[in-house]
């Protein structure tokens, strides 16, 4: 099987007036169709750079994303929702599509498909200070899948949200991107949080980046719910492998 | 919203409030109150001279005098539609200047010191030289109220353009939306909490300009009025003049302030 995405030696260096950094060096990867890979990796390492490189925001300064077949597109999911205030929760999951002018009755009616799927068919014309955090960050998944992107990119989507409730989210997320049979890349500093969502996870170095390990994850049982996983025999090894490899320090 | 019936405790709470309410309004009216009336006596004792300060009874006949030859509305409207008028093109030109300046960054880069000088220039400095370009008439007025308030709109306007949230405009760019899309779908719309305060600002800068404006040239206005009073040494015309304008003020500000908390209430903020 062909990769869906190959990620060839990708190098990135910001310019200030002051000094240039590398951000990145030499990172490579492949992106099978259904994988679910999360990226973790010391804060400011460029995790999330490696994203908006994936989805065209910001060119590599070397190497290259290579698209087997069309061009794939791209559903990106930021760390807050960003709904717009002024636009209630249908209007919000509309946002892509009205913006692609490819709000169409087949289009509109898959979005509210997916609102009534994931419990928000209530809140649609809520304005989003009406709904909780967590159903935010749904009505924010919501308007990303509304536009089918065959992937996902997701930039510690969860980091907003306190403990419990991103523990119930992340559980929400993970099922809906499971059961979608999307592409999806995650980037965290939450290591649990990638051991219980991802198969693959990537463990970047301080910067420059590089890749420094990747782990297949394989619990036992096998289930998509990430609470369960987290009980998984398995979890704490990983958990400690991945652990040492980000060796952090405090200094 | 409330399934049970509130408890006594909550009852005594919402009590306390209304009452602190009542004794605020109390306060406030009574100090006014207290300020006119002794206003009017020490005029009457002779405490103050009466003809520099004038005193409310004699304001209030002023009033009713200009009422009833119907001069008062004649200047109330001069200067009402001065006013509206410079304060919507003062806020139309500022609106789709900073749009521009937005939508092309290095001309704003450019644009900067210009818009520093102007804006810490005191406007009414330009007072003459707009007589002598516009002429005296309402042409200057309305050119003196933009002056006056133009900058200060771009400015708060820019300001507000530049401050919506980064991501929302990388949001926007992996949507693929155009630069048009993201400026009506997101900037304008999220910066509306911005454009209410400037709106606001503007009120009373609108009044400041259009008023400087009748000081300088005019036949009529409530400006003119108090130029022509203090000109003849009648400070009962004067004064009269001051409190309509305030109560005008008032009234406008008033608007655009319940203008702002109906469309802040709707998005809950």
């Amino acid at each position: 099987m062909k990769p869906l995405v190959e990620i060839q030696n990708i190098s990135k260096v910001y310019h200030t007036v002051n000094e240039e950094t590398v951000a990145i060096e030499g990172f490579s990867m492949n992106v099978y169709k259904g994988d679910f890979i999360a990226i973790v990796g010391p804060s400011g390492c460029g995790k999330s750079t490696i994203l908006s490189i994936i989805a065209g925001l910001t060119p590599p300064t070397g190497g290259e994303c290579i698209f087997n077949g069309n061009k794939p597109s791209i559903g990106y999911m930021l760390q807050k929702d960003h709904l717009l205030p002024w636009r209630t929760i249908f209007k919000n999951a509309t946002l892509g599509l009205e913006i692609q002018k490819k709000d169409n009755e087949e289009n509109i009616e898959y979005v509210k498909e997916l609102l009534k799927t994931y419990g928000l068919e209530e809140f649609m014309n809520s304005y989003p200070y009406q709904l909780s955090g967590g159903m935010r960050q749904r009505a924010a998944l919501i308007r990303t899948l509304a536009l089918k992107p065959e992937i996902l990119l997701l930039d510690e989507p969860f980091s907003a949200l306190d403990y419990q409730t991103r523990l119930a989210v992340s559980d929400d997320i993970g099922k809906i991107i499971h059961s979608q049979n999307k592409t999806a890349l995650l980037v965290t500093h939450d290591i649990s949080e990638a051991i219980s969502l991802a198969d693959k996870v990537v463990v970047m170095s301080k910067r420059p980046a590089t890749i420094k390990s990747i782990y297949e994850i394989n619990l036992t049982p096998h289930t998509l719910s990430c609470i369960e996983r987290r009980k998984a025999k398995e979890f704490a090894g990983y958990y400690d492998k991945i652990w040492k490899d980000l060796d952090i320090h405090v200094r | 919203m409330y399934d049970k019936k509130p408890s006594d405790e909550h009852l005594e709470y919402l009590k306390r409030i209304k009452r602190n309410k009542i004794t605020t309004l109390i306060w406030q009216f009574g100090i006014l109150c207290f300020l006119i009336v002794l206003w009017q006596i020490a005029a009457d004792k002779k405490w103050i001279n009466d003809f520099i300060t004038s005193s409310p009874l004699r304001i209030i006949e002023t009033i009713i005098n200009l009422l009833t030859k119907g001069q008062l509305f004649t200047h109330l409207f001069t200067t009402l539609g001065e006013s509206i008028i410079g304060f919507i093109l003062g806020m139309l030109i500022g609106t789709v200047v900073s749009v521009l300046l937005w939508w092309f960054p290095s001309a704003a880069k450019v644009c900067d010191p210009y818009l520093v000088v102007l804006n810490a220039l005191p406007k009414i400095a330009l007072g003459p030289v707009i007589i002598i370009w516009a002429g005296a008439g309402v042409k200057s007025i309305i050119i003196m109220t933009l002056a006056i308030s133009l900058i200060t709109t771009i400015i708060g306007i820019y300001a507000g353009l530049k401050s919506v949230d980064e991501e929302k405009l990388m949001l926007m760019q992996t949507f693929k939306a155009s630069k048009k899309q993201t400026l009506f779908k997101v900037l304008l719309p999220a910066s509306y909490v911005n454009i209410l305060s400037v709106l606001k600002i503007n009120v009373g800068l609108s009044w400041v300009g259009v008023i400087m404006g009748e000081f300088l040239v005019s036949k009529a206005g409530l400006g003119y009025l108090i130029m022509y009073g203090s000109q003849v040494f009648n400070l009962d015309l004067v004064m009269a003049g001051v409190i309509i304008l305030a109560l005008c003020a008032a009234a406008m500000y008033l608007m655009i302030s319940s203008l702002e908390k109906c469309i802040l209430k709707k998005f809950g903020e």
